[in-house]
Protein backbone atom coordinates (compact mmCIF):
# COMPACT_ATOMS: atom_id res chain seq x y z
CA UNK A 1 0.00 0.00 0.00
CA UNK A 2 2.87 2.27 0.70
CA UNK A 3 4.34 2.01 -2.52
CA UNK A 4 1.11 3.49 -3.81
CA UNK A 5 1.01 6.17 -2.35
CA UNK A 6 5.35 6.69 -2.93
CA UNK A 7 3.95 5.75 -6.74
CA UNK A 8 1.16 8.82 -6.54
CA UNK A 9 3.75 11.13 -4.87
CA UNK A 10 6.36 10.60 -7.61
CA UNK A 11 3.46 11.19 -10.25
CA UNK A 12 2.93 14.45 -8.47
CA UNK A 13 6.10 16.06 -8.13
CA UNK A 14 6.67 15.15 -12.23
CA UNK A 15 3.37 16.89 -12.78
CA UNK A 16 4.20 19.86 -10.65
CA UNK A 17 7.66 20.25 -12.71
CA UNK A 18 5.79 19.98 -15.67
CA UNK A 19 3.59 22.56 -14.82
CA UNK A 20 5.59 25.14 -12.84
CA UNK A 21 6.27 25.98 -9.57
CA UNK A 22 2.97 28.24 -10.02
CA UNK A 23 0.53 25.50 -10.80
CA UNK A 24 2.02 23.31 -8.11
CA UNK A 25 -0.72 21.16 -7.58
CA UNK A 26 -1.11 17.74 -8.89
CA UNK A 27 -3.77 16.74 -11.40
CA UNK A 28 -7.16 15.38 -10.30
CA UNK A 29 -6.29 12.03 -10.97
CA UNK A 30 -3.41 11.99 -7.95
CA UNK A 31 -5.90 13.50 -5.78
CA UNK A 32 -8.41 10.42 -6.43
CA UNK A 33 -5.61 8.23 -5.64
CA UNK A 34 -4.82 9.75 -2.46
CA UNK A 35 -8.05 9.75 -1.72
CA UNK A 36 -8.74 6.22 -2.61
CA UNK A 37 -5.31 5.13 -0.61
CA UNK A 38 -6.83 6.85 2.33
CA UNK A 39 -9.87 5.20 2.45
CA UNK A 40 -8.45 1.99 2.47
CA UNK A 41 -6.56 2.98 5.50
CA UNK A 42 -2.97 3.63 4.06
CA UNK A 43 -1.40 5.81 6.34
CA UNK A 44 1.50 6.66 4.08
CA UNK A 45 -1.74 8.48 2.29
CA UNK A 46 -1.82 10.96 4.89
CA UNK A 47 1.95 11.89 4.26
CA UNK A 48 1.46 12.17 0.73
CA UNK A 49 -1.97 14.28 1.03
CA UNK A 50 -0.44 16.71 3.67
CA UNK A 51 2.38 17.28 0.61
CA UNK A 52 0.10 18.28 -1.92
CA UNK A 53 -2.83 20.00 -0.13
CA UNK A 54 -1.14 21.50 3.56
CA UNK A 55 -0.11 24.18 1.91
CA UNK A 56 -3.34 25.14 0.11
CA UNK A 57 -5.12 24.30 3.18
CA UNK A 58 -2.73 26.82 6.05
CA UNK A 59 -3.19 29.78 3.34
CA UNK A 60 -6.86 29.54 2.82
CA UNK A 61 -6.84 29.28 6.86
CA UNK A 62 -4.76 32.09 7.06
CA UNK A 63 -6.71 34.66 5.20
CA UNK A 64 -9.81 33.53 7.06
CA UNK A 65 -8.76 33.65 10.66
CA UNK A 66 -6.04 35.77 10.19
CA UNK A 67 -3.83 34.02 12.80
CA UNK A 68 -0.87 31.89 11.95
CA UNK A 69 -1.54 30.01 15.16
CA UNK A 70 -5.86 28.86 14.39
CA UNK A 71 -4.26 28.30 10.67
CA UNK A 72 -1.92 25.40 11.75
CA UNK A 73 -4.63 24.38 13.83
CA UNK A 74 -7.22 24.50 10.90
CA UNK A 75 -5.00 22.39 9.42
CA UNK A 76 -4.41 19.50 12.26
CA UNK A 77 -8.71 19.45 12.89
CA UNK A 78 -8.87 18.87 8.79
CA UNK A 79 -6.32 15.89 8.69
CA UNK A 80 -8.05 14.55 12.08
CA UNK A 81 -11.11 14.50 10.13
CA UNK A 82 -9.63 13.06 7.12
CA UNK A 83 -8.43 10.12 9.20
CA UNK A 84 -11.48 9.75 11.73
CA UNK A 85 -14.15 9.64 8.26
CA UNK A 86 -11.58 7.82 5.57
CA UNK A 87 -13.58 5.19 4.84
CA UNK A 88 -16.42 7.71 2.97
CA UNK A 89 -13.23 9.67 1.09
CA UNK A 90 -13.58 7.13 -1.98
CA UNK A 91 -16.56 8.64 -2.92
CA UNK A 92 -15.56 12.17 -3.33
CA UNK A 93 -16.04 13.41 -6.78
CA UNK A 94 -13.87 16.58 -7.06
CA UNK A 95 -11.19 15.79 -3.94
CA UNK A 96 -9.30 19.27 -3.73
CA UNK A 97 -12.74 21.15 -3.80
CA UNK A 98 -14.29 18.71 -1.17
CA UNK A 99 -11.17 19.76 1.30
CA UNK A 100 -10.89 23.31 0.54
CA UNK A 101 -14.48 22.76 1.80
CA UNK A 102 -13.63 21.24 4.86
CA UNK A 103 -10.55 23.42 5.67
CA UNK A 104 -13.06 26.56 4.79
CA UNK A 105 -15.81 24.99 7.13
CA UNK A 106 -13.27 24.41 9.96
CA UNK A 107 -11.53 28.09 9.47
CA UNK A 108 -15.25 29.77 9.94
CA UNK A 109 -15.94 27.30 13.28
CA UNK A 110 -12.44 28.57 14.49
CA UNK A 111 -13.06 31.68 13.87
CA UNK A 112 -16.03 31.76 15.21
CA UNK A 113 -14.84 30.10 18.25
CA UNK A 114 -12.83 32.77 19.04
CA UNK A 115 -13.98 36.01 18.95
CA UNK A 116 -11.53 37.12 21.30
CA UNK A 117 -9.03 37.79 18.51
CA UNK A 118 -12.10 39.27 15.58
CA UNK A 119 -10.80 42.24 17.64
CA UNK A 120 -7.41 42.86 17.07
CA UNK A 121 -5.76 44.36 14.38
CA UNK A 122 -5.02 42.16 11.45
CA UNK A 123 -1.81 44.39 10.70
CA UNK A 124 0.79 42.17 11.14
CA UNK A 125 -0.74 38.98 9.35
CA UNK A 126 1.68 38.02 6.95
CA UNK A 127 -1.01 36.98 4.52
CA UNK A 128 1.41 37.34 1.57
CA UNK A 129 5.48 36.80 1.50
CA UNK A 130 7.89 37.49 -1.12
CA UNK A 131 10.23 34.73 -2.48
CA UNK A 132 13.63 34.94 0.04
CA UNK A 133 15.86 35.78 -2.66
CA UNK A 134 13.84 38.86 -3.48
CA UNK A 135 14.48 41.39 -0.55
CA UNK A 136 12.71 44.80 -2.55
CA UNK A 137 9.31 42.83 -2.90
CA UNK A 138 9.94 42.07 0.85
CA UNK A 139 7.96 45.32 1.35
CA UNK A 140 5.49 45.00 -1.05
CA UNK A 141 4.79 41.57 0.70
CA UNK A 142 4.00 43.38 3.84
CA UNK A 143 2.03 46.35 2.43
CA UNK A 144 -0.05 43.87 0.68
CA UNK A 145 -1.03 42.39 3.66
CA UNK A 146 -1.48 45.13 5.20
CA UNK A 147 -3.94 46.15 2.75
CA UNK A 148 -5.72 42.69 2.55
CA UNK A 149 -6.08 42.51 6.54
CA UNK A 150 -8.69 45.76 5.56
CA UNK A 151 -11.08 43.03 3.56
CA UNK A 152 -13.91 41.44 5.28
CA UNK A 153 -12.68 37.75 5.40
CA UNK A 154 -15.46 36.69 2.53
CA UNK A 155 -13.73 38.94 0.42
CA UNK A 156 -10.19 37.66 1.07
CA UNK A 157 -11.72 34.07 0.74
CA UNK A 158 -12.86 34.81 -2.39
CA UNK A 159 -9.65 36.64 -4.12
CA UNK A 160 -7.71 33.75 -2.30
CA UNK A 161 -9.42 30.85 -3.82
CA UNK A 162 -9.09 32.79 -7.34
CA UNK A 163 -6.33 33.90 -7.65
CA UNK A 164 -3.69 31.54 -5.43
CA UNK A 165 -5.54 28.43 -5.14
CA UNK A 166 -6.94 29.02 -9.27
CA UNK A 167 -10.83 27.59 -8.38
CA UNK A 168 -13.86 28.68 -10.65
CA UNK A 169 -16.41 31.04 -9.10
CA UNK A 170 -18.14 27.73 -9.48
CA UNK A 171 -15.78 25.70 -7.26
CA UNK A 172 -15.83 28.88 -5.11
CA UNK A 173 -19.38 28.89 -4.17
CA UNK A 174 -19.27 25.31 -4.14
CA UNK A 175 -16.16 25.87 -1.43
CA UNK A 176 -17.63 28.70 0.61
CA UNK A 177 -21.19 28.07 0.52
CA UNK A 178 -22.86 30.40 -1.83
CA UNK A 179 -24.08 30.82 -5.03
CA UNK A 180 -21.98 31.10 -7.93
CA UNK A 181 -22.90 34.87 -8.53
CA UNK A 182 -22.24 35.36 -4.64
CA UNK A 183 -18.84 34.24 -5.33
CA UNK A 184 -18.47 36.17 -8.47
CA UNK A 185 -19.39 39.45 -6.61
CA UNK A 186 -17.16 39.07 -3.50
CA UNK A 187 -14.05 38.57 -5.76
CA UNK A 188 -15.04 41.73 -7.33
CA UNK A 189 -15.75 43.78 -4.56
CA UNK A 190 -12.83 42.84 -2.65
CA UNK A 191 -10.34 43.55 -6.05
CA UNK A 192 -12.11 46.83 -6.36
CA UNK A 193 -11.55 47.59 -2.68
CA UNK A 194 -7.70 46.17 -2.92
CA UNK A 195 -6.96 48.92 -5.93
CA UNK A 196 -8.47 51.46 -4.23
CA UNK A 197 -6.53 51.05 -1.01
CA UNK A 198 -3.50 50.49 -3.25
CA UNK A 199 -4.02 54.52 -4.98
CA UNK A 200 -5.03 55.78 -1.18
CA UNK A 201 -1.51 54.20 0.29
CA UNK A 202 0.30 55.89 -2.85
CA UNK B 1 -12.91 45.69 -13.32
CA UNK B 2 -10.24 44.52 -16.09
CA UNK B 3 -8.05 47.44 -14.97
CA UNK B 4 -8.58 47.17 -11.48
CA UNK B 5 -7.65 42.98 -11.36
CA UNK B 6 -4.94 44.39 -14.16
CA UNK B 7 -3.41 46.46 -11.32
CA UNK B 8 -4.22 44.20 -8.57
CA UNK B 9 -2.82 41.19 -10.13
CA UNK B 10 0.21 42.96 -10.87
CA UNK B 11 0.92 44.36 -7.21
CA UNK B 12 0.29 40.66 -6.19
CA UNK B 13 2.33 38.93 -9.04
CA UNK B 14 5.49 37.15 -7.21
CA UNK B 15 3.66 37.19 -3.40
CA UNK B 16 2.57 34.19 -2.33
CA UNK B 17 1.08 32.96 1.04
CA UNK B 18 3.41 31.43 3.59
CA UNK B 19 4.09 28.11 3.64
CA UNK B 20 2.89 26.33 6.79
CA UNK B 21 5.31 26.17 9.90
CA UNK B 22 8.07 22.65 9.22
CA UNK B 23 6.92 21.93 13.07
CA UNK B 24 3.17 21.66 12.21
CA UNK B 25 3.62 18.69 9.87
CA UNK B 26 4.77 16.05 12.80
CA UNK B 27 2.30 17.00 14.72
CA UNK B 28 -0.72 16.71 12.20
CA UNK B 29 0.43 13.76 10.89
CA UNK B 30 0.81 11.73 13.98
CA UNK B 31 -2.54 13.06 15.76
CA UNK B 32 -3.94 11.77 12.12
CA UNK B 33 -2.04 8.47 12.06
CA UNK B 34 -3.37 7.58 15.82
CA UNK B 35 -6.96 8.85 14.72
CA UNK B 36 -6.52 6.55 11.74
CA UNK B 37 -5.18 3.29 13.89
CA UNK B 38 -7.93 3.92 15.96
CA UNK B 39 -10.45 4.49 13.10
CA UNK B 40 -9.39 0.95 11.40
CA UNK B 41 -9.58 -0.84 14.80
CA UNK B 42 -13.25 -0.45 15.27
CA UNK B 43 -15.23 -2.91 14.57
CA UNK B 44 -18.41 -2.82 11.95
CA UNK B 45 -20.68 -3.14 15.06
CA UNK B 46 -19.04 -0.62 17.38
CA UNK B 47 -19.34 1.46 14.39
CA UNK B 48 -22.68 1.43 13.86
CA UNK B 49 -23.70 1.44 17.58
CA UNK B 50 -21.56 4.56 17.43
CA UNK B 51 -22.83 6.36 14.47
CA UNK B 52 -25.33 8.94 15.54
CA UNK B 53 -27.92 8.72 12.02
CA UNK B 54 -27.94 5.06 12.49
CA UNK B 55 -29.45 5.59 16.62
CA UNK B 56 -31.51 8.13 15.53
CA UNK B 57 -33.43 5.83 12.53
CA UNK B 58 -33.49 3.01 15.43
CA UNK B 59 -35.36 5.18 17.52
CA UNK B 60 -37.50 6.65 14.78
CA UNK B 61 -38.09 3.07 14.21
CA UNK B 62 -39.46 1.86 17.39
CA UNK B 63 -41.24 5.02 18.07
CA UNK B 64 -43.32 4.77 14.99
CA UNK B 65 -43.91 0.83 15.71
CA UNK B 66 -45.19 1.37 19.27
CA UNK B 67 -47.38 4.27 18.09
CA UNK B 68 -48.66 1.56 15.79
CA UNK B 69 -49.36 -0.49 17.94
CA UNK B 70 -51.10 1.53 20.49
CA UNK B 71 -53.28 2.78 17.21
CA UNK B 72 -54.89 -0.61 16.24
CA UNK B 73 -54.64 -1.88 19.85
CA UNK B 74 -56.27 0.74 21.64
CA UNK B 75 -58.11 2.95 19.74
CA UNK B 76 -60.69 1.38 18.01
CA UNK B 77 -61.98 1.92 14.53
CA UNK B 78 -65.74 3.26 14.59
CA UNK B 79 -67.77 0.72 12.72
CA UNK B 80 -67.80 1.90 8.82
CA UNK B 81 -71.51 3.04 7.56
CA UNK B 82 -71.94 0.14 4.52
CA UNK B 83 -71.36 -2.71 7.35
CA UNK B 84 -73.77 -1.06 9.81
CA UNK B 85 -76.11 -0.78 6.76
CA UNK B 86 -75.94 -4.29 6.35
CA UNK B 87 -76.30 -5.22 9.73
CA UNK B 88 -79.31 -3.22 10.30
CA UNK B 89 -80.92 -4.55 6.93
CA UNK B 90 -80.36 -8.23 8.27
CA UNK B 91 -81.83 -7.78 11.25
CA UNK B 92 -84.95 -6.12 10.06
CA UNK B 93 -85.69 -9.29 7.63
CA UNK B 94 -84.16 -8.67 4.74
CA UNK B 95 -83.49 -11.92 3.36
CA UNK B 96 -80.89 -11.40 0.77
CA UNK B 97 -79.00 -9.08 2.58
CA UNK B 98 -78.61 -11.32 6.03
CA UNK B 99 -77.42 -14.56 3.50
CA UNK B 100 -74.33 -12.57 2.58
CA UNK B 101 -73.93 -11.21 5.77
CA UNK B 102 -73.63 -14.90 6.81
CA UNK B 103 -70.17 -16.03 6.04
CA UNK B 104 -70.62 -19.76 5.08
CA UNK B 105 -67.46 -20.59 6.27
CA UNK B 106 -67.48 -18.95 9.39
CA UNK B 107 -71.09 -21.07 9.73
CA UNK B 108 -70.53 -24.47 11.72
CA UNK B 109 -72.77 -25.87 10.03
CA UNK B 110 -71.49 -25.24 7.12
CA UNK B 111 -69.98 -27.49 4.26
CA UNK B 112 -66.85 -27.29 2.06
CA UNK B 113 -68.01 -26.34 -1.24
CA UNK B 114 -65.03 -27.48 -3.20
CA UNK B 115 -63.39 -30.41 -4.20
CA UNK B 116 -64.97 -34.12 -3.39
CA UNK B 117 -67.06 -32.73 -0.79
CA UNK B 118 -69.14 -30.41 -3.22
CA UNK B 119 -69.68 -33.47 -5.11
CA UNK B 120 -70.81 -35.03 -2.35
CA UNK B 121 -73.16 -32.16 -0.95
CA UNK B 122 -74.83 -32.44 -4.77
CA UNK B 123 -75.33 -36.03 -4.64
CA UNK B 124 -77.29 -35.50 -1.33
CA UNK B 125 -79.72 -33.08 -1.64
CA UNK B 126 -82.14 -33.89 1.63
CA UNK B 127 -79.63 -33.27 3.81
CA UNK B 128 -78.92 -30.24 2.91
CA UNK B 129 -76.84 -27.89 5.35
CA UNK B 130 -77.15 -24.40 5.86
CA UNK B 131 -76.26 -23.57 2.74
CA UNK B 132 -75.78 -19.76 1.34
CA UNK B 133 -78.38 -19.27 -0.84
CA UNK B 134 -76.93 -16.30 -2.71
CA UNK B 135 -72.85 -15.10 -2.70
CA UNK B 136 -72.62 -18.70 -2.37
CA UNK B 137 -70.25 -19.07 -5.89
CA UNK B 138 -68.63 -15.93 -4.47
CA UNK B 139 -67.53 -17.79 -1.37
CA UNK B 140 -66.79 -20.65 -3.18
CA UNK B 141 -64.96 -18.80 -6.00
CA UNK B 142 -62.64 -17.11 -2.85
Amino acid sequence: MAAVSEEILRKSSEGRDRLGDRAGEPPPEVWRGLFAALAVGDPEALEALYRVAARRIFGLALWRTGSVEDAGDVVQEVFLRLAQKHRRLGRVRDPRSWLLGLAHHVAVDVARGRTRRAAEPLDDVPFLRAPEEDGARAIDAKRASSLLAKLPPTQRDAIYLRHFAECTFAVIGDITGVPTFTAASRYRLGIERLRRLLEEKR
Amino acid sequence: MRDDKDKVEEFLSGLRPPEPPRALEARVLRGAREALAREAGRDLWTRMWESRPLRLAWGISVSVLVICHIGITVVRPAPSPAGGQTARAAREGNGELAAIERLPRLDENAQPLLGMGAYRLAEQPESKPVAPATGAGKESAS
